[in-house]
């Protein structure tokens, strides 16, 4: 008999977003999971953030799975997550780490919360009695909080804990608590846990204007403020209630607001010679908030010195944040705030445009402080053994932002790689989770087989009749609490209850096993369960029902004791019992007419398509192919490898993009999972998640094949971008960076002869004729040139003219390389472009400087062009064939810019690479991995389930005005040309709704959602109102 | 202004030869809070850094604002990238004073005078409301101030010049 595999488990260490994404691709799959967090709560920074660009609002849940969404409790991500394979531990550390990749050893301390969120049924009245007063960290001490406290003020459930420091143990949380969950003897917990694989995420440390030396001088009045001390200023549950933002020192209402960038980072004096990446857009985005809330009145000015929009979407971001909402932006690093006797503030700047100093005071600073990374990576070396590079982070694979050198199975993500956008801590999470998958496979570990319980047979025909379960929540419950014979006295009258049990505790043992009695003796067909959590046991009561022969999608659970008091003030026992049985009437009424809902199973081919076979695509290839999954890899060219691959020698982090090429080349060519299909294009592609099926046209032969397959990845590249500016055709002095590189490496070019190069930097870029956004890579593509004519004739003079050195993270380290060699970076604007002129066959540059306020002109030699990244002309036609959408640039649109950034609208199609947005070698290959990944998860079944709660539409009222069609969010409904009728592909529906509300028809409706239910819950509570009305 | 013709490229070297300079990156940290970018002219660090970079040599020469610097080293604390502006300034007035026999700053005067090139005496009342002390400036000790002319008189640029100074 073959010996039982163990079950693939990892550790994520972090439960940041980086960490809640590794967690749940790694649980989708079908592993354990070990979430933990040293924090008191989940979420990390994004806990404190109600808003992010470009929409400037929240959107945590959309990195929830699309399919099968129902298994991993589909809430609010900002309150809490819940899937049934992953293990939350929040409040642990981690103290040692013993063993290696495949089999770790890992001791954990648990924290004593001294409350136990299992039997706490939140109601706070031990908060309300608490004597002691602290400051609230989660609002960075703008706000005060009690020693027994909710760490974060939205969270679900509330996870109540006692701060030991500030605790006095009075006793009086003790002698409140109705349900005993309060302990303050209660002590911490070592425990030690086997792992196969770890995930580091758990962010950095962030810059402490109250630690560093380097702050004293800004930081001289609470009226200057970290950027996320801000954030919680302008959250609706921070400090001000989202009212409009005021000064922490007297609550007036700030008008003038200044940002201050780099505060802690791009420090070379401090030893910080890097970027922390996020700021500049979190402080555009907090400028453009910040005129939302206070009105036109409100002036918001941001001090910087390189304005870092690399990223897909920025520099339009930045664009309107100027032009639109009139966000004031001036390239100056101010010295220091000024404290007036008055308490005012004010500082003085050199404002560039005018050459001028100006002294303005302000009502409220922030402070965008960024990240101090080396502490953390040195505690993570220490503890695991792990290796530091020579800047003293943890080193990674040469080509490799995720992998751990040297220690199979331990990867990094998220802001561990250097502070992170939303984007990059998804992109990386799914990364991450991708590579210890594939460690995983490699170890021939289990997964997670679904409990197969039978679904009992829907008895919808039958009248219905409806069993309530009420938990008492321990017997305990204080004086105000619910009139439990009241309730269920008046509920056993109403129409359609069948029963009404009253149980001790729902969630415990003795619990269980009662409700496992009711639900053997039953005669009812429906169940409707009163609950305090109802998210925490969701799950697992709706197993338990579906065991004793209810229809799971019969079974519903609510919250019996948040819906009761939700907005009422100080209620007595009978307004409360009163408005309970208000709530459940109307739930019974939902109910009663719901039809029983059935999951979908979708077949999986389990085959991949991937679109291009630049160093992304063949990364997808291989990883998918490695494990077991067939691969169609399809290249428009003759041959692999990109524009990258074949066109650029080396990158100035010392990287070989061309070699590298060549050996996955060879790879791939080995791989017996990968078919390439070289001088193809894709023209059509039909079907959804599971089984497309695509038209491959050859371009050499004109032949046709169609190849099926269950997911597609799109890679399709870019190239150097063209231009006719500065003269460039006309002559061979004025050149590409691309070119100059081929040269300098083939020896076309003889660096011996160059006296002066200048190079220019964003040339068609960052402008809204032409490519109106930043390329990302052509910084460190002059730096990297640049560096090599020094290295190549050190008597030479370069000359880089720039808008903003886009150096972002730790490529400033290049920067600063570059400028200790002696090249010259010389600011431009837009508005004031450098001139080339051809003088005796020279090209003469005559530019402003800026610092100098003078006009310079210099002969060079030679003048060579960034000219940016262009998108690949095939895309627009690969949009048409897998219907989807293209950003204005060019781009391939991904699902959302934060959330989603590898996957489209349509579930079952992804993209990784520059067909995303121009990025790194690395980036590159991070989200081939993620892609690979996000199509592993389905792949690697022969079968999916789709949710039961999807949309549906009634035929014979259906017009097919294809209205839903348009509004579908989700690409999820289709117009069928052969049937003549609207589809709906169960795996893209999310159950949003927007059709039922566009059909005109009432064709569309959203199963367990109809009119007929939500009427009579309506009419329920309308009635009772009546009654109670006419009562009195 | 021609590069080729009017600067020299490594000029730099022969003023400020430390691994330092290069680092500028024109941040402004050094002029926002200069009490001597008051002036007129006002120094202007920044400026000053890129000229010896790019190599102005003329310009340099020429310029008086290095001598307008009160040495309160704000610029040296608070720069970033750690060029060491002050010391940057001390480098260009030695160099001016080695490569102009003429250049004879008027600060010098100044120093002369009342022992500092700005007028640290003032601003009696403005201290003495914020409970500062008293400066004890040589100006308010004749004898002591005789003896640091005297001894001032005796270096080469000051008795060469001596009828600048009153003598």
């Amino acid at each position: 008999m073959a010996e039982k595999k163990p079950i693939g488990t990892v550790l994520v260490a972090g439960a940041g977003i980086s960490g809640i994404k590794a967690a749940i691709e790694l649980a989708e799959v079908g592993y354990k999971v070990l979430l933990t967090d040293a924090s008191t709560q989940v979420g990390g920074i994004l806990a404190k953030l109600d808003y992010q660009f470009p929409t400037d609002h929240c959107g945590m849940c959309r990195m929830l799975p699309m399919v099968g969404r129902e298994y991993a409790s589909q809430y609010c991500m900002r309150k809490s997550l819940f899937h049934e394979n992953i293990e939350i531990l929040p409040f642990t550390e981690i103290t040692s780490v013993a063993g290696d990749g495949g089999n770790y050893k890992v001791e954990l301390l648990k924290k004593a919360r001294l409350v136990d969120p299992a039997v706490c049924n939140e109601m706070g009245e031990c908060i309300d009695v608490c004597p002691v007063e602290v400051e609230d960290e989660f609002n960075h001490g703008l706000t005060r909080r009690k020693a027994i406290y909710q760490a974060i003020p939205h969270n679900t459930p509330k996870m109540l804990l006692i701060d030991k420091q500030a605790c006095t143990k009075c006793g009086e949380c003790v002698k409140v608590c109705t349900t005993g969950a309060i302990n303050l003897e209660a002590q911490d917990e070592v425990e030690t846990r086997e792992v196969h694989s770890i995930v580091l995420a758990s962010g950095v440390k962030l810059y402490n204007t109250r630690e560093f030396e380097d702050a004293k001088s800004y930081a001289v009045s609470p009226d200057v403020v970290s950027s996320l001390a801000f954030e919680r200023m302008m959250s609706g549950s921070g400090t001000y209630q989202g009212d409009v933002i005021r000064r922490p020192s007297d609550g007036k209402p700030a008008k003038n607001i200044a940002w201050i960038q780099c505060m802690g980072s791009r420090n070379r004096r401090q030893n910080r010679d890097y970027c922390s990446s996020i700021c500049c857009m979190f402080a555009l985005k907090e400028a453009v908030l910040a005129k939302e809330k206070g009105g036109p009145e409100v002036d918001t000015t941001i001090f910087y010195m390189d304005m870092r929009t690399f990223g897909k979407g920025f520099q339009q971001y930045k664009d309107t944040a100027v032009e639109e909402h009139g966000v004031k932006l001036i390239r100056c690093r101010v010295q220091g705030v000024m404290l007036k006797p008055d308490g005012s503030l004010e500082m003085r700047y050199f404002d560039p445009d005018t050459n001028e100093f100006f002294v303005k005071g302000y009502d409220l600073v922030v402070m965008s402080t960024g990240q101090i990374p080396f502490e953390t990576h040195k505690k993570w070396a220490d503890l695991l053994n792990a290796p530091l590079d020579s800047r003293g982070l943890l080193e990674t694979e040469q080509y490799s932002k995720i992998k751990v050198a040297r220690k199979p199975g331990l990867f990094i993500c998220g802001s561990l790689m250097g502070l992170t956008d939303v984007s990059e801590a998804m992109s990386s999470g799914i990364a991450a989770a991708g590579e210890a998958t594939n460690f995983l496979t490699s170890l021939g570990v289990d997964t997670i087989q679904e409990e197969e319980i039978l679904e009992p047979i829907a008895h919808e025909r039958e009248n219905p009749l409806v069993s309530v379960a009420l938990c008492k929540c321990g017997e305990k419950t204080g004086a105000d609490g619910l009139d439990y014979e009241l309730l269920s006295a008046e509920l056993q009258k109403y129409r359609g209850v069948g029963e009404v049990h009253v149980i001790d505790s729902i969630c415990k043992a003795e619990g269980e096993t009662a409700t496992a009695d009711i639900f053997g003796k039953t005669k009812c067909n429906r169940l409707l369960i009163g609950a305090c959590q109802p998210f925490m046991y969701r799950q697992k009561l709706k197993n338990g029902a579906r065991k004793a022969g209810f229809h799971s999608s019969l079974v519903e659970i609510f919250d019996l004791f948040g819906i009761a008091r939700r907005g009422m003030v100080e209620p007595s026992k009978g307004d409360w019992t009163r408005r309970a049985a208000k709530e459940v009437k109307a739930d019974i009424e939902k109910l009663k007419y719901k039809p029983a809902l059935h999951v979908n199973t979708l077949p999986i081919n389990q085959t991949a398509l991937v679109v291009g076979g630049g160093i992304g695509g063949m990364q997808s290839a291989l990883s998918l192919a490695g494990r077991g999954v067939q691969v169609h890899l399809v290249e428009k060219e003759a041959h692999l490898g990109g524009y990258l691959g074949n066109q650029v020698e080396h990158t100035v982090d010392g990287l070989a993009p061309k070699a590298m090429a060549g050996e996955m080349k060879l790879k791939v060519f080995e791989q017996k999972n990968i078919t390439v299909h070289l001088n193809c294009e894709v023209e059509k592609t039909i079907g959804t998640l599971g089984s497309f099926e695509s038209k491959i046209h050859a371009r050499d032969t004109g032949e046709n094949t169609y190849l099926h397959h269950g997911a597609v990845i799109m890679a399709t590249g870019g190239h150097e971008g063209a231009t006719t500016e500065y003269g460039y055709g006309a002559t061979d002095k004025v050149l590409l960076q691309g070119e100059l590189k081929k040269g300098l490496a083939g020896g076309s070019i003889d660096a011996g002869g160059l006296e002066n190069v200048v190079m220019i930097q964003c040339v068609g870029s960052r402008q809204k004729e032409g490519r109106h956004y930043c390329s990302r890579i052509c910084c460190m593509g002059a730096i990297a040139n640049a560096l090599k004519i020094k290295e190549m004739n050190p008597e030479s003079r370069v000359f880089i003219l720039y808008r903003d050195v886009m150096t972002y993270g730790f490529f400033e380290q290049y920067y600063t390389k570059a400028r200790t060699a002696g090249i010259i970076f010389m600011n431009y604007s837009l508005e004031n472009k450098p001139q080339v002129e051809m003088v005796e066959g020279k090209p003469v540059v005559k530019f402003m400087d800026t610092v100098l306020a003078t006009e310079l002109e210099l002969p060079a030699d030679i003048v060579v062009l960034s000219t940016g990244v262009d998108p690949e002309e095939s895309n627009q036609r690969l949009a048409d064939a897998f219907g989807v959408a293209l950003t204005d640039d060019g781009f391939l649109a991904e699902a959302d810019s934060k959330w989603r950034p590898i996957e489209f609208q349509k579930v079952g199609l992804y993209l990784a690479g520059t067909a995303h947005s121009p990025m790194p070698l690395k980036s590159v290959i991070m989200q081939a991995e993620a892609a690979a990944q996000k199509a592993y998860t389905y792949l690697s079944g022969r079968e999916v389930h789709s949710a039961s709660v999807i949309s549906k539409v009634k035929d014979a009222l259906c017009i097919r005005c294809q209205r839903c069609v348009n509004i579908c969010p989700y690409g999820a409904r289709s117009y069928n040309e052969v049937d003549k009728c609207i589809d709906v592909d169960p795996a893209s529906c999310q159950a949003c709704g927007m059709c039922a509300v566009e059909c005109q028809n009432n064709a569309a409706e959203v199963t367990g959602w109809s009119d007929k239910q939500l009427m009579a819950a309506i009419d329920a509570k309308l009635m009772d109102d009546l009654l109670m009305s006419t009562a009195e | 202004m021609d590069l080729q013709q009017g600067s020299i490229k490594d000029l730099w070297k022969a003023i400020y030869n430390t691994g330092d300079l290069h680092h500028c990156f024109n941040c402004s940290t050094c002029l926002s809070g200069c009490p001597a970018s008051h002036g007129d002219p006002p120094l202007l660090v920044r400026n000053l850094a890129r000229m010896v970079i790019l190599g102005l040599e003329e310009e340099l020469l020429n310029s008086d604002t290095p001598w307008a610097c009160v040495s309160c080293s704000k610029c040296e604390e608070m720069c970033p990238m750690d060029v060491k502006p002050f010391e940057m300034i001390l480098a260009i007035r030695q160099w001016q004073s080695a490569n102009d026999e003429t250049r004879v700053p008027p600060s010098i005067v100044e120093i002369y005078k009342r022992g500092y090139t700005q007028a640290v005496g003032v601003n009696t009342d403005l201290r003495d409301s914020l409970g500062l002390p008293e400066l004890k400036t040589i100006t308010k000790n004749p004898e002591q101030l005789k003896l640091f002319q005297e001894m001032l008189m005796k270096t080469p640029v000051v008795s060469a010049n001596d009828y600048m100074f009153g003598g």
